[in-house]
């Protein structure tokens, strides 16, 4: 089955549009992916499709974009994304034995999913919050001040 | 000299519970501005915001009358709050988005009333899920209260706002890069000229662009007036207040890495390195400072012997670093600057957007040369080689840049200050073939070997608010 | 107008034009990948760094500036060789050979590279990189381009181009920063017919035509300017061959027609050419079978026949494929030579509408010489099924590939008691003649086209004549005089001179006056010189463009 937005989403997507002056429909590119994602987990040929109708602009303008953005996947994810910072403040303060920790606990590399398709563990520049350093996200939550034991409190929570 | 003191003004109350709801903001003060504002013109705004001396706090300084002065006459215009927040060692715009949005708003009906703005966006970075959530139900609260929409406060002017996420690129910080994203595209950056946003931004119609914290500034300008807000900051003995380029106001610092207390200080701009760490509550476990980045990482590195440069726009743009995006890194004497700076270039490579051609390549081969040196395997003369092909990026010693956005000097910045100034350091990793951190007095290079250090720097008048 | 000064020296340019332009113009090279004059300008590859004092500044402007989005104004000063611009392009050009392969020795465009050619006079001598390079694979970005991956200097000209001139914005730059890497969207190939656009414009050997790949080093090849012959648009371009054969065509800059492009119906519509089967000796029909004969023989029966058939009851169909001067040729040939009034148009298809890009239109017609024969012919001019309606005989003129005939006039041809086809390729008509000549293909004639706007286009021969073929004009004139006429042409040229002076609406179209922007039949009524269009652009193409 081709990909479609949910009623719901298709009308969040069109009182997107009305964001924008009508011309430049493309301006909702990143609103109408984040959108498309939060339904499918990741954007397939066959979201990007789908978008790419959706919006007027070809495929590959919109594969442009996928690529050019971290935060979109074009590959499917697990249940969980996990992001460790590992910016300068949050090296200064440890992240390396934080991000080591995790990816011993969960078996993967960065960019790496678990086998059971819980998690996807990936690096991410500074989170903008170098005060709580070091800190990761867990999917849209914000922790800081990790130590190891509070990894895996929010690890084991995770399963 | 007392210690230093904080003087919160668009902190204040940011920690009262429930700040980011309309009742409370409004509960403590929010929203007084829109009294005064519509009695006000174009003209007159303009004037009030170009004497208050207020500069543009996400990174280049420009001025914000400056600025609004050279706002183009196409309509529609458009107003960017850029909340793209991204610099490593940046994190005060998050804070206010979290907790008081409410204030972004009001200073964006400021700005989009003064420059006849009926259309805003605010550029969220993809990462802020908290912080955007927070501002979408305050525009909807605001949207509710008659705040926003048909006609603001019941005044004959309409004005929207709409929030717009990234999704995880730095450059999307760089006004032409976000204006492009904004459009749908990859952010990649425009080349000015002629795409001065001003000029042609978004949809190719004048656009003002202004940092979360230079907006926010406005209701506190436009309430307590241009004199009031001028008797904040730095001003130098002798030198008349309005000819030295402006240092009003306060400043919302970052501070980050080896203190006991990281987090964000709202100061009257002035204060000097040493006393914003201090106020930090020193460095960790009462370490020796190896160095300090003062503005965000893309800010030349200073070292023990440049602290009490005062951080300002002037002070440290004479100290050849900047203010940038006040994010101050501390690192003690346990840091390795070369690890450091390979950290630095690392982010810098992954965030490179890729359309220039010194930018593309000469990024990553920079950081490969110092992961190379990091790892043990540095070869005689790699230090200068770093040096070269960093500056052949933008050269920071003529203050040119061969690319199309000043990210290329935002790396030679950090890569040629670094190897300069902890030189000692890079070489004891080439000459012993591996990660060696020498001892702070041994690490630095000898100040007079130094690229912008001794210097004579204006003596700033200390205040009595400064101090307690 | 607009006066500068360039390295000391003072120029007069086109006002408002790009700097780099402007230094086209006065004979100048700067240095460029990524700017093309009829492309957006991102300024991204850095190369055409110079210095620039603007009007009235006391002197330069700390940062250099790009040539390609610099607009001349009146009083502008550029250094196109201060040290610092030098050491900027060289530092630039450095960083674009950090990844580059060093496959200049089995690379297609080697020869024609710009990377090459700046490399040798901009560049370092010496490699400093040292770190790993980046070395992603070669692959298809559609059926008719293939992309060397590791030779892309990321110039975003081909993305520019499907998204500004062909419209389809298939191909997309991928990822960000060092992995940047220009590419389609899965299943989305690129698949349009102004694709072969795309390798042109590459300034290196990143995309390559799948047709031309490793046909030939660009050095061995032998280029003419020419028209092509696929629609009635006429694009200007160069036939380059070699060892006799077609090994491509290109197209070449006409302000007026077709820009810098051309389409790939006329790009890779030129095999026919090549083809092993082409008609290269006369052919009589003996005894049933066609067999070889001599030019003379053949003259002599077929002026014969017509003579006992009767020149009244004789068709002359001739082509929209021919040029003007043979068409005219023809024209005496029916009126002097056979004396009929019967003279049919035999024509290739014409769709129903032209395909439009944003920036080019492939025309409906696919005809590239129909305007000449309704001009040259004028209202005598009747459809092919016309003429030959009640005729005995005919002369046929073809010359267009695949010989398309519907079935009543192949029933009507075949039913004649003698035909005689001039053609290229054997066909059922050329199979069921009572005599086959052998002509030339568009590559192996002299003369012009007219396009659907009325200009007037020269070919020029690319190809020699195949085996013992005539042209086309020649043989007309031969056979006019073998039935009696007196035509005297020694050259195609001397046609175009006679066609000005006896067809009204070719009056000035002399062979001096025809250059190789060609003549607008139009323009010249109205009187004067056409002003011309974006010199800038011929200046540049004239230097930029191969
Ligand atoms: C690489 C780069 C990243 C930037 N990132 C940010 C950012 O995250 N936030 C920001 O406000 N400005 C950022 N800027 C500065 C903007 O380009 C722009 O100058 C600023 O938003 C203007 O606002 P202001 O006048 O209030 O300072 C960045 C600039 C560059 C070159
Ligand atoms: S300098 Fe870097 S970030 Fe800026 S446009 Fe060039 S490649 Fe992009
Ligand atoms: S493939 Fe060629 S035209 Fe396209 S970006 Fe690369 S170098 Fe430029
Ligand atoms: S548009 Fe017509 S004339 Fe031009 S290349 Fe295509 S077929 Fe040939
Ligand atoms: S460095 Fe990790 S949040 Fe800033
Ligand atoms: S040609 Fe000017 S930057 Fe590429």
């Amino acid at each position: 089955m081709a990909f479609e937005f949910t009623p719901e989403r298709l009308a969040q997507f069109h009182e997107l549009l009305t964001h924008y002056p009508e011309e430049h429909a493309r301006a909702a590119m990143l609103p109408t992916l984040h959108l498309a994602q939060e339904q499918n987990g990741y954007l397939s040929q066959d979201v990007q499709a789908y978008v790419a109708g959706l919006l007027g602009v070809s495929e590959a303008q919109v594969l442009d974009v996928v690529t050019f953005y971290p935060m979109f996947f074009d590959a499917p994810v697990g249940k969980h994304i996990v992001r460790v910072c590992k910016t300068l403040s949050c090296d200064l303060c440890g992240c390396r034995e934080i991000i080591e920790h995790i990816k011993e606990r969960l078996e993967v590399d960065f960019d790496e999913t678990t086998e059971d398709g819980s998690v996807t563990l990936l690096s991410s520049e500074c989170l903008a919050a170098c005060d709580q350093a070091p800190v990761m996200m867990i999917n849209d939550d914000l922790h800081g001040r990790l130590t190891l034991e509070r990894v895996d409190e929010l690890m084991d929570a995770l399963e | 000299m007392g210690k230093p003191k904080e003087r919160r003004i668009l902190y204040e109350n940011i920690d009262a519970p429930d700040m980011h709801t309309l009742d409370v903001y409004r509960r403590h003060g929010g929203y007084a501005s829109l009294e005064k504002l519509f009695d006000l013109n174009a003209e007159q705004l303009l004037d009030i915001v170009r004497d208050s001396g207020l500069r543009g706090r996400g990174g280049a300084g420009v001025s914000a009358g400056f600025k609004w002065n050279l706002m183009g006459q196409g309509e529609p215009k458009y107003l960017i709050a850029n909340a793209d927040e991204s610099e490593p060692g940046t994190f005060s715009n998050r804070y206010i988005l979290q907790h008081k949005p409410h204030m972004l708003i009001e200073g964006m009906i400021i700005a989009a009333w003064s420059l006849g703005v009926h259309k805003a966006y605010v550029y969220v970075r993809g990462e802020f899920t908290l912080g955007k959530k927070r501002l979408d139900a305050a525009i909807q609260e605001a949207y509710e209260a008659g705040i926003l929409g048909e006609s603001v406060a019941g005044h004959d002017f309409a004005l929207d706002i709409y929030t717009h996420a990234g999704a995880g690129a730095y450059i999307c910080g760089e006004e032409t890069g976000l204006i492009e994203s904004l459009e749908g595209k990859r952010g990649q950056p425009r080349v000015k000229p002629p795409f001065f946003p001003a000029a042609i931004g978004v949809f190719m119609q004048p656009t003002m662009v202004h940092n979360v914290e230079t907006l926010s500034n406005l209701p506190y300008i436009i309430n307590n007036g241009t004199e009031w807000y001028q008797s904040l900051g730095a001003v130098y003995k002798d030198t008349p207040r309005g000819v030295d380029p402006m240092n009003t106001g306060t400043k919302l610092y970052c501070v980050s890495g080896h203190v006991e207390k990281p987090g964000v200080y709202e100061v009257e701009m002035g204060l000097t390195v040493r006393e914003l760490v201090e106020l930090a509550g020193g460095v960790r476990g009462g370490n020796e400072v190896k160095a300090v980045i003062p503005g965000g990482s893309s800010a030349p590195v200073l070292t023990p012997y440049e602290l009490d440069v005062p951080v300002d726009f002037t002070c440290l743009q004479m100290a050849k670093t900047m203010l940038g995006s006040g994010g101050i890194i501390v690192m003690d004497e346990t840091t390795c600057t070369v690890r450091a700076l390979e950290n630095l270039m690392d982010f810098y490579a992954h965030e490179s957007c890729g359309q220039c051609t010194p930018c593309r390549v000469g990024t990553p081969w920079t950081r490969d040369i110092v992961a190379r040196i990091e790892a043990g395997k540095g070869r005689p003369g790699d230090v200068d080689h770093l040096i070269e092909v960093a500056n052949n990026v933008a050269n920071i010693d003529t203050f040119t840049w061969n690319t199309i956005c000043v990210f290329g000097i935002a790396v030679s910045w950090p890569a040629v200050s670094f190897a300069r100034k902890f030189r000692p350091e890079f070489e004891a990793h080439i000459e012993q073939g591996k990660c060696v951190t020498l001892p702070v007095s041994e690490a630095v290079a000898p100040p007079e070997e130094n690229y912008a250090w001794p210097q004579e720097l204006p003596e700033v008048e200390r205040k009595p608010t400064w101090d307690y | 107008m607009a006066k500068i000064i360039m390295d000391g020296q003072e120029y007069e340019v086109s006002d408002g034009i790009s700097v780099v332009q402007a230094a086209a113009e006065v004979g100048v090279t700067i240095p460029h990948y990524c700017y093309h004059p009829s492309l957006g300008a991102p300024a991204n590859c850095r190369m055409c760094l110079i210095e620039l004092t603007p009007p009235g500044a006391p002197g330069p402007i700390r940062q250099l500036t790009t040539a390609c989005t610099t607009r001349v104004g009146d009083g502008m000063e550029i250094s196109n060789s201060a040290p610092r611009v030098k050491q900027a392009r060289a530092t630039t050009l450095q960083f674009l050979l950090a990844h580059h392969p060093l496959d200049c020795p089995t690379c297609d465009e080697a020869g024609e590279c710009f990377l090459q050619d700046y490399a040798y006079e901009f560049g370092h001598d010496r490699s400093v990189y040292q770190e790993i390079k980046n070395v992603p694979p070669r692959k298809s970005l559609g059926p008719t381009v293939d992309l060397f991956t590791t030779r892309c200097i990321v110039c975003t000209r081909c993305v520019r181009f499907t998204e500004e001139i062909s419209g389809g914005a298939e191909i997309g730059l991928m990822h960000r920063g060092v992995h940047d890497e220009i590419d389609v969207a899965p299943d989305k190939p690129l698949d349009n017919k102004l694709s072969g656009n795309v390798v042109d414009i590459c300034p290196v050997g990143a995309l390559v035509s799948k047709d031309f790949l490793y046909r030939s080093r660009p050095w061995f090849l032998t280029k003419k300017p020419s028209v092509c012959n696929r629609c009635s648009k006429g694009c200007n371009i160069h036939v380059e061959s070699r060892e006799g054969e077609v090994a491509r065509l290109r197209p070449r800059y006409h302000a007026d027609v077709n820009d810098f492009w051309m389409c790939d119906d006329g790009r890779f519509g030129y095999e026919y050419v090549n083809s092993p089967d082409r008609l290269r000796l006369p052919a009589l029909r003996k005894d049933g079978e066609l067999i070889p004969a001599g030019w003379r023989e053949l003259l002599e029966t077929a002026a014969e026949k017509i003579q006992a058939l009767g020149g009244e009851q004789t068709a002359v169909i001739t082509s929209a494929w021919m040029t003007n001067e043979e068409l005219y040729a023809v024209k005496r040939l029916a009126e002097e030579g056979v004396g009929t009034e019967r003279i049919g148009l035999f024509e290739g298809p014409v769709e129903d509408e032209d395909e439009v890009f944003p920036k080019f239109v492939i025309e409906r017609d696919k005809n590239p010489n129909r305007a000449g024969a309704e001009l040259i012919f004028g209202d005598g001019l009747k459809t092919a099924a016309e003429a030959l309606d009640g005729a005995k005989a005919a002369v046929f003129f073809g010359g267009i590939p695949g010989a398309p005939l519907d079935d009543a006039l192949m029933d009507r041809l075949t039913a004649l008691e003698y035909l005689l086809t001039v053609d290229i390729l054997p066909s059922a008509l050329t199979e069921a003649a009572d005599a086959a000549a052998p002509g030339t293909a568009f590559t192996e004639k002299e003369g012009c086209f007219t396009n659907s706007a009325k200009r007037v286009q020269r070919l020029s021969k690319a190809l020699p004549n195949l085996g013992n073929a005539l042209a086309e004009w020649q043989f007309a004139a031969y056979l006019a005089n073998a039935l009696g006429a007196n035509i005297e042409y020694e050259s195609a040229a001397q046609i175009t001179d006679d066609l000005a002076s006896t067809v009204a609406a070719f009056h000035g179209a002399v062979d001096e006056a025809i250059d190789w922007r060609g003549f607008c039949l139009e323009e010249k009524t109205d009187g004067g010189e056409a002003e011309e269009t974006a010199p800038e652009n011929w200046a540049y193409a004239s230097r930029f463009w191969r």
